[in-house]
């Protein structure tokens, strides 16, 4: 039986704020020590987990490889499995929900990776394959990118610039055209694949093929907390090191401690007021121990 | 080890016990004095597994 002196109001209604805004329940209630210390304990444990794994620690699905070289280039939506760490971030209400948003534009997106819709002005990181009379030639390059589409309601064939520095300190401006192809607008990364040719560099026309590979730099919205495939999670795992394991666990329990703001908000408190006589026997922590709810 | 790492486990443990106590019981006091000594069992007990653990990998 509940303690008569814990004014819950309507508990339904607090353990739905409980859990969309740890502490929002007891605030509601008129229990505003406890809502301070949940929300600023679970709502720290939760920001610090993300900034500890550069706010990716939280997304709902895992996509499964698929024939394509990357799950970012496959046009069909991709198979995925359910991140089970979510389940317990999901209980960190608003914060977590996102990535249910994140996963249904992934899944509903009519992905088209052939047409470049709007002009992209990114940093770009990848290769650049030319053609010698020596056979192919392959660099990994760094540098600033421009590419439009040649119709501005948006097209395959695009035209742009890469400029990249040279070993020996001067700039190559490399033309760019040809047909171009993109990763899924909506993905775990924030970088999007791209592919596209290069038809001159640093002004003069290019004899032989040469094409670019790499990636450029994805929206926020459109990678925060979204469905992402292993090639990210390795990349993850490669940046941060153990730090993205400690983010992931950090996301999880705050999560899990919300669990206990949710009951308490819809139930009171588990072992009683707090001023009741105490039990040898009882509660976990000290000699005067409490008896359970009266 | 590194410890940079296993410094996140004294915060980490201080928002666990604090959010358990809050839990458990309505009083200030009552929340704030159970949280502490569950901290100090708990940082303890992370403690001595440490020193032991250390001292197996001397």
């Amino acid at each position: 039986m509940r303690d008569t002196r814990v004014e819950l109001k309507n508990p339904i209604t607090a353990a739905v704020l409980a859990f969309l805004i740890p502490g929002a329940g007891h605030w509601y209630q008129g229990r505003r020590f406890k809502a301070t210390i949940y929300s600023v304990c679970i709502l720290t444990l939760f920001v610090w987990g993300m900034i500890l794994g550069n706010w990716q620690p939280v997304y709902s699905q895992l996509v499964y490889r698929t024939r394509a070289e990357s799950a970012q280039m496959e046009k069909a939506t991709p198979p995925t499995r359910f991140s089970f760490g979510y389940a317990a971030q999901f209980f960190s209400g608003l914060p977590a929900l996102p990535a249910l948003v994140q996963e249904a534009r992934f899944r509903n997106e009519e992905a088209n990776l052939n047409i470049l819709e709007t002009e992209i002005l990114s940093d770009f990181s990848g290769i650049v394959r030319e053609q010698t009379e020596s056979g192919e030639s392959a660099k990994t390059v760094s540098g600033q990118m421009i590419l439009s589409p040649v119709n501005a309601a948006g097209s395959r064939d695009v035209t742009g610039t890469l400029t990249v520095a040279a070993d020996d300190g001067t700039t190559i401006e490399y033309g760019l055209g040809g047909y171009v192809e993109l990763g899924r607008q909506i993905f775990g990364s924030p970088r999007r694949e791209i592919r596209c040719g290069i038809i001159s560099k640093n002004g003069a026309e290019l004899a032989t093929e040469g094409s670019v590979q790499g990636t450029v730099a994805r929206s926020f919205l459109n990678w925060f907390q979204a469905p992402r495939d292993s090639h990210e999670m390795d990349r993850l795992h490669g940046d941060l090191s153990r730090k993205f394991d400690i983010a992931s666990v950090f996301t999880w329990i705050a999560g899990l401690l919300n669990l206990l703001a949710i009951w308490d908000a819809a139930d009171g408190p588990a072992y009683g007021y707090g001023d009741e006589k105490s039990k040898p026997d009882d509660d976990d922590d000290e000699e005067e121990e409490s008896p359970k709810k009266t | 080890m590194d410890l940079t790492i296993l410094t996140h486990a004294i915060p980490l443990t201080a928002i666990i016990c604090l959010v358990y106590s809050t839990s458990r019981f309505e009083l200030p006091e009552r929340i704030l004095r159970s949280a502490v000594i569950m901290f100090g069992k708990t940082i303890g007990f992370l403690g001595l597994l440490y020193a032991f653990l250390l001292y197996l990998s001397r």
